[in-house]
């Protein structure tokens, strides 16, 4: 104190003698050992190397590649700005059709996933299922998410339901997109259905409630909005996925972009490319004010008006679960729902 | 957490506590949700008319329903009658269970959705029993793989495995720097985010196979080297979009705490981000990073249909050739990969986070 009063001049800004000889808790701490991380980082660049190396694949295609995306760059830049004369128009209806009819693949895809998911979210959901259920049900989700969606596509569907846009491809794109949702939505639903708050559950078993009813009128509004959210990412995520499904003859976008680029149709492709960026964007915006609006209701403001990916807090996303993560799946939830993106 | 109304202004006036007869004790009456407004449901009844006369018109089904009354017979297309029906019906059940407006505008919105991208696929599923005959001798294959063929097709395995891993690690080193760009908290100023964050959107907005057949196209073929090639770059561009968006919202909600006690100490833009931010989001990165490898190895197995190599490349070629034995042993075994580096990346996850 008396130290710091007489020395607190303007400019005197001199050092009081240490009271005590420097000793071990003066010193500058250690520093931590980094052999693990740079062990790890040499482990990280082996792999790396080889891996170039695995692929086999020929490095020197780099350097003609920015000319020959300049050169198509162009080409398709001419393609998409040309004055639309009536092939042009005609080729513009072409990809919108073939865009609208992937994004009805994927909405018929979420739904057939969305019905299935609702009672299996709840079967696979810990404290609502009695635990053989459990885990037969938790099994067979993990089963259906290890099998990508082209393989219900080829083995089943597309035979099943006929190929191409008009003989049922379709169908079949949408039926493999929905099975194949199954896994991932329950898997969401189940975890928000854990993460649900125990005072109305309880309250509502005090009441003397059977089972249907605790769901009813306990979980369903609890979780509902978080479900709805789930479901819409899901169909953005299955916009996306329907166009390899397309490729394998399920009609939609995917079936326009393998015959384009089969032709090299250069104007063409630059069409498609732009169709799908504004109707992906278009739907992914309109889903994220949906998704935004249901969960965190009318009159909350998502931040700033921003126009892009303006999906902060996406229900599976955001969300108290992260003490209730089920063992077999610790990644984040916001990255799970955005499987397949 | 429900869905609020932005109009339940218009229907508070009509709720009468009158009604219910006042009781002898004099007690406020038990409070009910407020009666919507009849006028916007009858908007919304005249919405669904005007959806089932664009269902009449652009419909193609030559089914039609006859309505004998007598001395005439009406008749009406079948499945825009159905619709309509069902969307009055929804309008009638949301009426009485009071629901508010934008809960009936929303279920009603589905109801055209869903017709729509019904009608649109042809959605039906009586076709099933008559086709079956064209799915067993294919299931029939999956339950008896070639069990022999997926020891000779281990070189593909090989190049989809290191396919997935180069473009895992370039992807997540990209999409780390394009977050940092991306994030407000940490980009240098608001235009710099804005425009990465457009030009992400775009970078995501193009489906994986998109940027695989456009990359194919570019390296001009599938010949040997160049098709890998193709092949994770466009896995390249999947990953630098999936990435940079999550890491980059991982990077909106940081601890601002360091952050602002980096500015304070005087740390320019680079170091800020080095020793405040990364810390912080690098657990939520290397989950990404495991994430997006599993989702490599399932997409270069699908990318391999448009001809990039790899495993999808060999499956394509017994399809072509109807071998449906080798198909399935081949499906069999990216099943049981995916599996594998499921549970790989769950132990690295533990061993690391």
């Amino acid at each position: 104190m008396s130290n710091r009063g007489t020395n607190a001049g303007p400019g005197s800004a001199s050092r009081t003698e240490p009271r005590f000889a420097p000793d071990a808790l003066d010193r500058r701490p250690v520093k931590p050992s980094k052999l693990g991380y740079n062990v790890g980082m040499l482990v990280v660049g082996i792999i790396f190397i080889a891996a170039i190396y695995g692929t086999g694949m020929d490095v020197r295609a780099l350097v003609d590649l920015p000319a020959s995306i300049i050169q198509y760059g162009q080409l398709m830049a001419q393609g998409v700005f040309q004055v639309p004369d009536e092939t042009v128009a005609g080729y513009w209806t072409q990809s919108f059709a073939a865009m609208f009819e992937s994004v009805a693949i994927a909405w018929v895809g979420t739904m057939v996933g969305a019905l299935f998911s609702l009672p299996l979210g709840f079967m696979a959901a810990r404290n609502m299922s009695p635990l053989p259920v459990y885990v037969v049900v938790r099994f067979i989700l993990s089963v259906i998410r290890a099998v990508p969606e082209i393989i219900f596509a080829i083995a089943i569907m597309l035979p099943l339901f006929g190929f191409g846009s008009g003989g049922g491809g379709a169908l079949a794109g949408a039926m493999a997109l929905g099975i194949s949702s199954i896994g991932t939505l329950s898997k969401l639903i189940s975890e928000a259905i854990e993460a649900v708050d125990g005072g109305p559950l309880e309250s509502s078993r005090a009441s003397g409630s059977n089972h249907l009813q605790l769901i009813r009128w306990a979980v369903l509004p609890q979780v509902m909005p978080e479900v709805i959210a789930i479901w819409l990412y899901r169909f953005e995520v299955n916009i996306r996925a329907s166009a390899i499904l397309g490729v394998l003859g399920a009609g939609g976008i995917g079936s326009l972009l393998s015959t384009v680029f089969g032709a090299r149709d250069w104007d063409r492709i630059g069409i498609v490319l732009v169709v799908i960026i504004v109707v992906t964007m278009l739907v992914d915006q309109i889903s994220a004010f949906i998704r935004h609006r249901v969960i965190h209701g009318a009159g909350v403001r998502s931040g700033g008006g921003e126009p892009h990916d303006d999906d902060g807090a996406p229900g599976p996303g955001a969300g108290p679960e992260a003490g209730t993560t089920v063992e077999d799946d610790p990644a984040p939830k916001s990255a799970r729902a955005a499987a397949g993106l | 957490m429900a869905i609020t109304s932005g109009t339940s202004s218009h229907s508070t006036a009509s709720h009468s506590p009158a009604t219910h007869g006042a009781s002898t004790l004099g007690a406020t009456p038990r409070p009910e949700a407020p009666k919507p407004s009849g006028l916007v449901y009858l908007g919304l009844g005249g919405l669904a008319v005007v959806a089932f006369i664009i269902f009449w018109i652009t419909g193609v089904s030559g089914n039609i329903l006859l309505i004998p009354l007598g001395f005439v017979t009406l008749w009406a297309p079948l499945y825009p009658v159905i619709g309509l029906a069902v969307m009055l019906l929804t309008l009638l059940v949301c009426f009485r269970a009071r629901t508010n407006t934008m809960g009936a505008f929303g279920a009603l919105a589905f109801i055209i959705m869903s017709y729509w991208a019904g009608s649109t696929v042809n959605f039906t599923l009586l076709e099933i029993p008559e086709r079956w005959s064209n799915v067993e001798p294919r299931l029939m294959a999956f339950l008896d793989p070639n069990w022999s063929y997926i020891w000779t097709v281990r070189d593909q395995w090989l190049i989809t495995l290191s396919m997935a891993v180069v473009a895992t690690l370039i992807g997540c080193a990209i999409g780390l720097v394009l977050a940092m760009f991306a994030s407000p908290v940490s980009s240098p100023n608001k235009g710099v985010s804005q425009a990465i964050k457009a030009v992400n959107s775009v970078i995501r907005s193009i489906p994986d196979v998109g940027w695989a057949l456009l990359f194919v196209a570019f390296i001009g073929g599938t010949a040997h080297g160049l098709g890998p090639m193709a092949g994770v770059l466009a896995l390249l561009m999947f990953n630098i979009g999936i990435v940079a968006k999550l890491l980059s919202e991982t990077i909106d909600s940081v601890n601002p705490g360091p952050v602002e006690a980096a500015d304070a100490a005087g740390a320019n833009l680079t170091q800020r981000n080095r020793l405040a931010i990364l810390p912080q989001v690098l657990p939520g990165f290397v989950s990404y990073g495991l994430y997006v490898f599993e989702l490599n190895i399932r997409a270069s197995a699908a990318l391999g249909i448009v001809g990039v190599g790899g495993i999808g490349s060999a499956m394509m070629l017994q399809l072509n050739r109807f071998a449906f034995e080798n198909v399935a042993a081949i499906l069999i075994a990216l099943i049981i990969v995916v599996l594998l580096v499921d549970m790989f990346s769950m132990y690295i996850r533990r061993k690391l986070l």
